[in-house]
């Protein structure tokens, strides 16, 4: 009787290790509908840098503000903090990050509520 | 009798086993503990957020007017034919009275980057025809540019494109005007030794382009025309995206500076 119990136990861990591998390693890894906020660090600065771009072009900051929501719904000064981060890091140009820190100074003039938020 | 009866019986418990075992782990490894996807490139973006993201490149575009940005920028999409994605874009766009302006800008980038990709075509074609009166020309198929003058880096970014890829250095350098510009001459020093190499050297990733593969372990100081530019390069490791440790290459985009 023990010996089946040991068996029976032994065919549950059995299949709960077959399925932990097909769920955790054979599962594709190769994402195709993943979320902007899933973006790697350097390809979401440079994504905050392009809001920065259009904003410097049109001086629109709702559309800005429409754009940054795209990194984070709930924060938009945030990205836009982590790219300046990131871009001191990286030596991006002075006119990068003079474009960063225009459209972060506009965030936080224009919507007050922003400069308390908490940046990363 | 009971005995002889049970050992007739198929051996349903460890079927039963079995099941319970893969229901358990499915749940895991599906429900409670999912596999998290993170840092993932534009290419792996849900189709509506690839828009956003070309969108957005055509926005900055229209302010800078940088088309090689652009066109390095549109390459992290992975589309086939990014000026067909944005003209196939601009034509939704301009469906809807709210989105002209980014009809606008999606049009004038796709149309501007036709056009450069075919003036570089040409150029390269034109470059690359032999001249029979010049057999010992430098290992390029660009005339040389004069030394000396300054380039700023205008990018930095560390690709993570495969495990099994080397240690890269990718350059793609640009004159005042942001023309790719062929034939210049680029320098790795590694403390002891220097190695030279020239813009163009492989056209098919156009003419300001030019690779170097370093060494592990090794730093090194890169030269543009003669004048040294970046110190401490040095080969990094990263993952990449598959989740395997990989050399990175550094992509590395110099603008020649006014004089």
């Amino acid at each position: 009787m023990v010996t089946r119990y040991a068996i029976f136990g032994l065919t549950i861990l059995l299949g709960l290790m077959a399925s932990l591998y097909l769920g955790w390693e054979l599962r594709p890894l190769s994402a195709t509908d993943a979320a902007p906020s899933l973006l790697r660090e350097d390809y979401a600065a440079d994504y905050a840098l392009m809001a920065a771009e259009a904003y410097a072009a049109d001086g629109n900051l709702d559309r800005a503000i429409e754009h940054l929501e795209y990194l984070n719904p709930d924060n938009v000064l945030a990205p836009l903090v982590t790219a300046m981060e990131f871009g001191r890091e990286q030596n991006y140009s002075e006119a990068d990050l003079n474009l960063l820190t225009t459209l972060a100074s506009a965030l936080r003039e224009q919507v007050p509520s922003l400069s308390h938020t908490p940046t990363p | 009798m009971m005995t002889k009866e049970s050992s007739k019986r198929p051996p349903l418990y460890l079927i039963t086993g079995l099941m319970l075992g893969l229901l358990f782990g499915c749940l895991l490894s599906f429900i409670i503990f999912p596999l998290q996807v993170s840092s993932v490139g534009p290419s792996h973006l849900a189709d509506e957020h690839q828009d956003q993201y070309r969108l957005m490149i055509a926005l900055a575009y229209a302010s800078s007017g940088d088309i090689n940005r652009a066109q390095a920028r549109l390459a992290l999409l992975g589309d086939a034919d990014p000026a067909r994605a944005l003209g196939a874009q601009a034509q939704l766009a301009l469906g809807n009275s709210a989105t002209q302006r980014e009809a606008r800008a999606l049009a004038s980038l796709a149309r501007d980057l036709e056009a450069f990709q075919a003036s570089a075509q040409s150029t390269s074609v034109a470059v690359n025809t032999p001249n029979p009166e010049d057999a010992n020309a430098a290992p390029t198929p660009f005339a040389a540019q004069e030394e000396g003058g300054s380039y700023t880096l205008s990018s930095r970014e560390l690709l993570c494109e495969s495990s099994e890829a080397a240690p890269l250095v990718k350059l793609f350098i640009f004159d005042e005007s942001g023309q790719a510009q062929a034939g210049v001459r680029l320098a790795m020093h590694d403390g002891e030794n220097s190695s030279e190499f020239f813009t163009g050297a492989r056209p098919d990733f156009g003419p300001g382009y030019a690779e170097y593969e370093m060494t592990p372990g090794e730093t090194y100081i890169l030269s543009i025309a003669g004048t040294e530019t970046l110190a401490g390069l040095q080969p990094a490791a990263c993952i990449t995206e598959a989740g395997d440790p990989a050399w990175g290459a550094w992509l590395l985009l110099y603008n020649r500076a006014d004089e």
